[in-house]
């Protein structure tokens, strides 16, 4: 229902009757150089774009989010892509996609506007994050990766394979973040800008169930197990009460459609996302 | 409500009018004492923060920023550290450790088994997996469960690659153990294990169903360089007493240094001394402690860890504030202390009383600005919102000075100052 109210005070206000609306699709954890074809598909994305007044208004980020958040290459980058996409295109009203770890480097922007002048020139012209899937508690799977690379040495400490952005997202390190670097979580200060999440609430990998098929069959199949590791309402990466960490609840996986959205299905087209997306534009 | 779009105030280069209307008529005061749970430094100095920081262009100038809050959603500063609760272990093995059969103690059936095998110069060989149709399994009463007869869920270094690219190492397997296996113990063989060159293989046990967990806290989540970290550990258990038969751990700086934690006696606490210099890694510090318990005659291995930050004191609230009011925003200008050149960051949450006289968060303000070594202003700038039926007197909460650079926490106060603009 806010929702709908929202879209009546959306166009009762006269600012946004005349806004050039645009979209930005922010992906996940990864160094991504093709993230329309690699991290979302091209299905998706041409799908949600759809939803814009101008169909041409929408970026999709390349940058390194297998750095920390802070990084040049991550946050940097980021507000780099997303500075020269509202500069170029002349958007005025901006929508932000965000997946996993995206929406925590996403935070990172909103929280710490004085850290980069580029950062309070985009806050200033986002309407809203809309975050799938956001890792923003962090989740036990990066604890896991983490431990499976702490070989103690001679000299000191090995952390071998772990990336930066898998350390950062460990459970007690983002409780560490959200407590002092970030905005938006139970108990902090609320974000300059809403932060609406879509939380994906289980993972199916039958082979005789057509819907485990979508998003890539043998991409959930490596879910199941690892859900093990997590609560019983998780994504096979995500605990539910991690997606709905920071921000609001925009809806759950099974509000949308009988299907629910595995970590890897949440950025595809399926079940009717891409719709929903789509029309939030 | 995402109806609701909120406004953002953003002031660029406007410190210097400020800094003029602030000579005309603005009251004074001081921050207010620390409270239990507050942090900041008495002491400033520079240490290891020697250099001058390299920031690009973007990070050069004073950048002030504020939003409103919503009065109605109660904040929490209580700050309290992380509180760790692990039903894992893992155990450090050797490929040769495969033939000669390895040792799980197990609490609980059903528990999630991952190994992986060590990274060389940040690569993994995939042959080097452990796969699942290569695992022995025999179980306490002798039973021998070959390839995947003792295993639920087996996921093979392919499936767990597709699922979590870029999140596991390469060649990392996962698999649960089938209820039929049994707990208290297992010891696990591999066949096809690579036996040409001697390797390291990280294994962990995650234990969903167990009753007992390894607690662990640090005291506060942030410390200073040449303080002792302390922390509190115990057992967590919904089948009775645990006896600690071992408790040991180590601080880890980000770049691999190890600094032992000296336990108490009866190892439920413990504490290291934090060095006096770090290294430039922006990272937190990692707490690590593996612990062994007795319930009956069941072992119970466990081990627990958290980030924790570590500071370098190189500035602090001089604790002068000037504050005033316009219709539109309430301005605390706080005095800053530097040791070092660096860009620093003052924020803070403003409280208004309302009209039934409780304070309530109405908004929240950022200032930052790279400053040389010395005595220095930065100024808070709040804007009020116009619909929020909350005025003087106020208070500053959450205060904090943020050493932006280096990505550290210098100051936390719960409440830092208590103040009427234009009052007698």
């Amino acid at each position: 229902m806010s929702r709908i109210l929202g879209f009546c005070f959306l166009l009762t206000t006269p600012a946004l009757l005349f806004a050039n609306t645009g979209v930005a699709f922010v992906h996940g954890t990864g160094k991504q150089t093709d993230a329309r074809n690699d991290y979302w598909t091209r299905e998706m994305v041409d799908s949600v774009r759809q939803g814009l007044p101008n169909s041409s208004n929408y970026t999709v980020i390349n940058c390194d989010f297998e750095q920390f958040m802070w990084d040049s290459a991550a946050a940097g980058c980021l507000a780099d892509q997303l500075l020269s996409f509202i500069n170029n295109r002349g958007i005025t009203d901006l929508v932000v996609i965000t997946h996993s770890n995206g929406g925590n480097v996403m935070r990172w922007i909103l929280s710490n506007p004085t850290f980069d002048s580029r950062y309070p020139q985009i806050i200033s012209k986002i309407r809203w994050v809309n975050a799938l899937a956001a890792s923003s508690l962090g989740t036990p799977l990066a604890d896991a990766a983490t431990n499976g690379n702490v070989f103690e040495i001679a000299v000191g400490w090995l952390l071998g394979y772990a990336s930066d952005a898998v350390k950062q997202q460990q459970v007690s390190w983002m409780a560490h973040y959200n407590a002092n670097n970030l905005y938006g979580t139970n108990g902090r200060p609320g974000l300059p800008v809403g932060f609406y999440n879509v939380v994906g609430s289980d993972v199916e990998s039958s082979p005789f169930d057509g819907d485990s098929y979508c998003g890539g069959y043998t991409l959930n199949l490596g879910l199941e197990v690892t859900q093990e590791w997590l609560d019983n309402c998780s994504d096979g990466f995500l605990n539910c009460s991690s997606q709905a960490g920071a921000g609001q609840v925009w809806f759950y996986d099974t509000q949308l459609s009988n299907e629910p959205l595995s970590h890897n299905q949440s950025r595809r087209k399926c079940f009717g996302l891409d719709v929903v997306l789509r029309n939030d534009l | 409500m995402k109806n609701q779009r909120v406004k953002q105030w953003l002031r660029l280069g406007s410190s210097v009018l400020l800094g003029m209307s602030f000579a005309m008529g603005a009251d004074e005061g001081a921050l207010m004492p620390p409270e239990a749970g507050d942090f900041g430094a008495t002491v400033i100095q520079a240490q290891s923060l020697k250099t001058t920081p390299q920031l690009p262009p973007t990070a050069q100038d004073r950048i002030h920023f504020s939003w409103a809050l919503d009065p109605a959603k109660q904040l929490n500063l209580d700050y309290e550290s992380y509180q760790a609760q692990s039903k894992a272990y893992r155990l450090v093995v050797s490929s040769s450790d495969f033939e000669k059969g390895i040792a799980l103690p197990l609490e609980s059936s059903r528990p999630l088994i991952k190994i992986s095998p060590q990274a060389v110069d940040g690569k993994v060989n995939v042959n080097h997996a452990i796969q699942p149709q290569d695992l022995i399994l025999v179980d306490r009463n002798g039973t021998l469960y070959h390839g995947t007869e003792g295993v639920d869920m087996p996921a093979a270094a392919e499936d767990l690659q597709r699922a979590h690219k870029k999140r596991f190492a390469p060649a990392t397997t996962m698999f649960k153990l089938a209820h039929e296996v049994g707990h208290q113990s297992v010891h696990l063989f591999a066949q096809n294990v690579d036996q040409s060159r001697e390797r390291t293989y990280v294994i962990q046990v995650f234990e969903k169903h167990a009753g007992a967990a390894l607690r662990l806290q640090t005291e506060r989540d942030t410390y200073f360089a040449g303080e002792t970290l302390r922390i509190n550990t115990g057992w967590v258990s919904d089948m009775g007493k645990i006896a600690t038969e071992s408790m040991q751990g180590h601080l880890i700086s980000p770049d691999g240094r190890r600094f032992p934690l000296t336990f108490s006696a009866d190892g439920s606490s413990a504490a290291a001394q934090l060095p006096k210099t770090l290294s430039q890694h922006k990272a937190l510090w990692r707490v690590d402690v593996q612990a062994a318990g007795l319930h009956g005659d069941t072992l119970i291995r466990r081990d627990a860890h958290v980030g924790v930050a570590i500071s370098e004191a190189g500035a602090r609230f001089g604790g002068h504030v000037a504050f005033d009011q316009t219709e539109t925003q309430v301005i605390a200008d706080l005095a800053v202390e530097t040791a070092v050149t660096g860009r620093f960051e003052a924020r803070a949450v403003l409280f208004a009383t309302d009209a039934a006289g409780e304070m309530v968060p109405v908004s929240v303000a950022h200032v930052a600005d790279l400053l040389p070594k010395g005595e220095h202003r930065l100024d808070l700038q709040f804007e009020l919102p116009a619909d929020v039926d909350a005025g003087a007197p106020y208070e500053l909460r959450d205060l904090r000075l943020v050493h932006q650079d280096r990505g550290s926490l210098l100051h936390r106060q719960r409440v830092g100052l208590r103040f009427d603009p234009g009052a007698e």
